[in-house]
């Protein structure tokens, strides 16, 4: 059973890696399954220590696409996917816990929910969705630096595998990361996209 | 901005970061030139990008408090790489935000674009990856049956299609409510109101059940619970929609497919899946109700270990799965303490929990009409149809009771001594020894006279012999003993002697006339029988008669061992004689060898079944069984109806062994049918009627097997009258007063599994009385101790059922005490080592029950202390009888059953 996914994911990897996009449809699913369940068991045993986003991701590639593949294309793919499903799971139980609160509607959220976190401080429901919600005005703008962000935030990406992923160099990438986040920022503490 | 604008924008950040800080302003100001707008955004940006340079650099699955998303991952379902439809239109609807995501999708809440008024609907749309197609077409079959629903608990399934993007969509009633289990908790609701919500649900299935339609994923997520606390089932028969074509099962898709820990174990086993698959989900969903856990979460939340936990392990009771770590904020959300919750839960509750759990969906409620029912019994403080397994057959214990009159042929005639002519032969003799040799002969023959006209089988036969039969019995035993020193070489004499002994031995204890109960005696009779007959066999090897009669010797002998509780003995007699009856019937068919053939194996599987060889002893009653139709000739022989009979009834023992009491009972009525027969031929044959009690009794055993209880213990009622009258007829006869201790015993379980404790125990005493005034009597008799050790059991079990721990333990010592040394003379007997292994379960639950009870410390750690001591040595039973594949169908999961209660006194020791 490890088998056939784990060729079914090196094909799918490769398929996406060359252009396919219908490929990175078909991996998600997949991704998110083995993602789950494996977040989910670290969860259980260390639920109050920290997990590592590396170490999760990588032990679903290790599950998924084999310990034989240790292609370096592929496994830094493999990360790229794995950084989408990351942030879409995140944001569901964003989504959730600030239903629960409020009991049913989607929120809204108001400049005045928003928190401004100290630096590395927990980030909390409404950061996230606020994040979220901030990335996807920057994926209008700037998909490739949303994707950077995607990548490190979400996916826990080094500067390396982001540039290897993207096709870009680590310089490009830390000064894209800088900047994109700096712009993050602005928006959520001020609310507001540019003054432009 | 546009995405010009923002490329320059970044040109010119990224340029004024390479500068050094001094010369940076002057820089942007020169970049930007005059334009101001761009200039406070560069500006800005720098720096934002300085108060951000420490943030975000934590991935955010690091930086979070792991705890919530432990539950929105394991819950969280499908991915489906859809862009955010929210506003968009599928079909006539417009899509107006998520409500959730399952396994099968995303479901949405939407409303009629085109309708005046606005009509919310639940819009599901299936996830990628699913054949579309089929779908589709199973959709539309389904969809007339699952439109028509009418219940005010199911929500309704109204229309379907495809998306433009190729995807199917349902669309269902919209339903706002909580997860029952939710729901429950957050109102801090009690059992009482649990169980009321969980009836109505029960009402909800059984109307589905009733249009045939099964649900096949009952889960909390599918049972919602409105503010005013009307609960819906959701998603009924969507299981059949979306789920693969019949026939194919990829285990990777159904087990993707299903909630784990909801799905049964045949749905799990790509078996049928039924109307009780979904009385076992509801049984998982009543167990997270009352308990807060789910069954096998001991094992693994998902995954191939759960797989096979549900498939294989027993699960916890909910009183015992409650009393984990958590029991403080479980009761909490009940609304009670926790010493109440779990003797809430404790008693009937478990049983209905586990009864709906049951692996056999046989066994399981037949719909959820029933489950309701014993719920409301229950709420009624009426007591309920589920038990715990006081219904297990015991069926060495009926062979037992019944090799008294179950064995073939009571009245068959055993070769008698016919008048044998001294031959000239003895002509030489001296005038003084010819006139010595007369005399013992004449008396001899006065004596296997005496047996013929004052004893003959027909005679014996007879209720109210029995008294004349223990003066003769007394006076033979003297005499032929005298005789047997003097026999000397005349082998006449010395067979007509072994017939005397056989004869004798008959009468003092052949479990099959009627008798008084004396095995030691009988024993050594037939021994004496045996002896005398080998002699002759060694001096005339040629002689078939004299083959034969070792045969008949043989298996009278290992009848009797059995009987005393030494089965290695009898199989080893009843092989023998096997094999001699086998050759003499295989040379020179006769009636008499025919019988003798048919009942060899018989004997032999009785005695094979005594040391827990099951299929050895199934495969000896169908050759006899076989032997048995062998005379089934024009006219057919005398007794040919009754060794069918036999047959029968022995089969069905052994299909009650296998837990099928579906074809135990044919076998038993055919059975009964014959014996009846016999009976209406013979209307004074005491023995006949007998037999048609046992066939009764069997079945009626059958009958509770297949919980008619009421036809049962009509059938027990008949068997009993049938049995007093003979004990009427014969007073001292043993016979019928154990069978009536048997009988009684029957009816008691019957009673008890259908709540009537009054009349129970009542019955129980009686039982009780009976059996130990039959134990004191014949002590060699291994049988009656067991029965007594049975009904104390039994007793000890209601008043365990009947939270009286203290007295239970007092019935169960009693009961153990007489077990144990039986068990340690006789190791290899699977039957007493299960009831042992039962007793001491027995003894530990009522240990472990006294220590819940209020009370010193001291004395709670001395009772789980004897708990443990007690399910460790049943613990070492049961493991003894599965490495001897002893086990029965319903036993196998009782080593891991008993490992866990250990575990859990080791855990009050430990905390204690």
């Amino acid at each position: 059973m490890v088998d056939s996914s784990a060729a079914q994911i090196t094909r799918l990897l490769h398929d996406w890696r060359s252009g396919d996009r219908e490929a990175l449809d078909r991996l998600i699913p997949l991704v998110y399954d083995e993602l789950r369940v494996i977040a989910s068991r670290h969860m259980a045993r260390e639920w109050r220590g920290a997990i590592q986003t590396t170490a999760l991701v990588n032990e679903a590639y290790m599950k998924l696409a084999g310990q034989r593949d240790v292609d370096w294309q592929n496994r830094a793919h493999f990360f790229a996917i794995a950084a989408r499903v990351m942030r879409r799971i995140l944001l569901d139980d964003a989504r959730r816990r600030m239903r629960d609160k409020r009991g049913g509607d989607m929120p809204t959220i108001a400049i005045e929910d928003l928190s401004v976190s100290a630096p590395d401080a927990p980030v909390d429901a409404v950061d996230l969705i606020a994040i979220d919600r901030a990335l996807r005005e920057l994926e209008r703008l700037d998909a490739d630096q949303a994707r950077i962000v995607e990548l490190r935030f979400f996916g826990g990406m080094t500067v390396e595998e982001t540039g290897e992923v993207l096709g870009i160099s680590p310089a490009t990438v830390k000064r894209e990361w800088a900047l994109a986040k700096g712009w993050l920022h602005r928006m959520l503490t001020t609310g507001t996209g540019s003054p432009i | 901005m546009t995405s010009e604008q923002w490329q320059r924008v970044k040109a010119i950040v990224f340029e004024a970061q390479a500068r050094d800080p001094a010369s940076r302003a002057a820089f942007v100001a020169k970049a930007c030139s005059g334009d101001e707008a761009l200039h406070r955004e560069v500006s800005s940006l720098l720096e934002s990008i300085e108060l951000a340079r420490d943030r975000y650099e934590t991935p955010a699955f690091d930086a979070r408090d792991a705890g919530p998303l432990l539950h929105s991952v394991i819950a969280g379902g499908q991915h489906d790489a859809s862009v955010d439809i929210i506003g968009q239109r599928i079909g006539p609807y417009e899509i107006q935000r998520e409500l959730g995501r399952g396994g099968m999708g995303a479901v949405y809440l939407a409303a009629r674009a085109d309708s005046e008024f606005r009509h919310e609907v639940a819009l599901k749309i299936i996830k990628r990856g699913m054949d579309t197609d089929a779908i589709v077409r199973r959709f539309r079959t389904e969809r007339q049956i699952l439109a028509d629903f009418k219940h005010p608990n199911i929500a309704r399934l109204l229309d379907g299609g495809t998306t433009s993007d190729g995807l199917p969509y349902l669309v269902m009633e919209y339903v706002q409510g909580q997860p029952i289990t939710a729901y429950c908790d957050e109102r801090r609701l009690g059992i009482d109101g649990r169980l009321a919500i969980f009836r109505q649900i029960c009402a909800a299935v059984a109307y589905a059940h009733q249009n045939l339609v099964v649900h096949r994923d009952i889960k909390p997520s599918n049972v919602l619970v409105s503010s005013d606390g009307e609960p819906k089932l959701l998603d009924f028969g969507l299981a059949k929609i979306l789920g693969s074509d019949e026939g194919v099962h990829e285990t990777e898709t159904v087990h993707r497919w299903m909630t784990p820990g909801f799905a049964s174990p045949e749905q799990l086993r790509g078996d049928r899946v039924t109307t009780v698959s979904d009385v076992y989900s509801m049984g998982v969903l009543l167990y997270e109700l009352l308990c807060g856990r789910r069954p096998f979460s001991q094992f693994e939340t998902e995954g191939v270990g759960l797989v096979r936990a549900v498939c294989e392990e027993e699960p916890e009771k909910p009183s015992v799965a409650a009393a984990c770590d958590a029991l403080d904020s479980i009761s909490a959300l009940r609304g009670m303490s926790p010493e109440r919750l779990l003797k809430t839960l404790r008693g009937d509750l478990d049983n209905i929990v586990l009864k709906a759990l049951d692996k056999e969906p046989s066994r399981r409620y037949a719909g959820a009409g029933e489950f309701s029912e014993d719920i409301r019994r229950l709420l009624a403080g009426l007591p309920v149809s589920a038990r715990p397994d006081t219904l297990t057959y015991i069926a060495a214990k009926f062979v037992r009771r019944h090799k008294a009159a179950v064995v073939a042929a009571a009245a068959m005639a055993v070769t008698l001594v016919s008048a044998t002519v001294i031959t000239g032969a003895q002509a030489g003799i001296a005038r003084r020894e010819r006139a010595n040799a007369e005399r013992r002969f004449k008396e001899v023959r006065q004596v296997a006279n005496a047996f013929l006209f004052d004893f003959h089988d027909a005679i014996a036969a007879l209720p109210g012999s029995t008294p004349a039969r223990e003066m003769v019995v007394k006076k033979a035993q003297e005499y032929l003993n005298g005789l047997a020193e003097e026999a000397g070489t005349d082998r006449e004499l010395l067979s007509e002697l072994s017939t005397a002994y056989l004869k004798l031995g008959d009468v003092q204890g052949r479990p099959s006339a009627s008798r008084t109960g004396d095995t030691d005696g009988a024993l050594a009779s037939y021994s004496q029988s045996l002896a005398l007959r080998r002699r002759l066999t060694a001096a005339d090897p040629g002689n078939v008669t004299f083959q034969q009669d070792v045969a008949i010797a043989l298996v009278r002998i290992g009848r009797i061992l059995e009987v005393r509780g030494d089965p290695k003995g009898a199989i080893e007699r009843a092989r023998e004689a096997m094999d001699i009856t086998q050759r003499l019937v295989a040379r020179a068919p006769s009636a008499e060898l025919r019988r003798d053939a048919f009942r060899a194996p018989l004997y032999l599987g009785d005695a094979l079944f005594g040391t827990g060889d099951y299929d050895g002893a199934l495969t000896m009653f169908q050759k006899a069984l076989e032997v048995a139709e062998t005379a089934r000739l024009d006219p057919p022989e005398a007794d040919f109806k009754h060794r069918i009979a036999v047959a029968r009834e022995r089969l069905g023992i052994m299909f009650m062994v296998r837990g099928d009491p579906v074809h135990a009972l044919d076998s038993f009525r055919e059975a009964l049918s014959n014996e009846e027969a016999m009976s209406a031929s013979a209307p004074d044959n005491a023995d006949y009627v007998g037999l048609v009690a046992n066939g009764y009794y069997y079945t009626g055993d059958a009958l509770g097997g297949l919980h008619q209880y009421a036809e049962a213990l009509a059938a027990e009622n008949h068997a009993l009258a049938l049995y007093e009258g003979l004990l009427r007829a014969d007073p001292k006869n043993a016979a019928p007063r154990k069978d009536i201790g048997g009988c009684t015993q029957k009816m008691a379980e019957i009673l008890l599994a259908e709540g009537e404790h009054a009349s129970a125990a009542r019955v129980l005493e009686r039982t009780i009385a009976i059996r130990r005034e039959l134990a004191g009597h014949d002590k060699g008799n291994m049988e009656y101790l067991d029965d007594l050790a049975d009904s104390l059991m039994l007793s000890g079990e209601s008043l365990l059922a009947g939270h009286d721990p203290g007295r239970a333990i007092a019935v169960l010592d009693e009961a153990r005490a007489i077990r144990e040394p039986i068990v340690a003379s006789r190791p290899h007997q699977a039957v007493y080592g299960r009831g042992l292994a039962r007793l001491y379960s027995d003894l530990g639950d009522a240990s472990a029950a006294l220590a819940a009870k209020p009370a010193n410390g001291h004395q709670a750690i001395d009772r789980w202390r004897n708990a443990r001591q007690r399910y460790q040595q049943s613990l070492d039973l049961w493991v003894d009888l599965r490495q001897r594949h002893a086990l029965w169908a319903n036993e196998a999961g009782k080593p891991e059953e008993t490992a866990r209660k250990i575990a859990i006194c080791d855990r009050e020791l430990g905390s204690g």
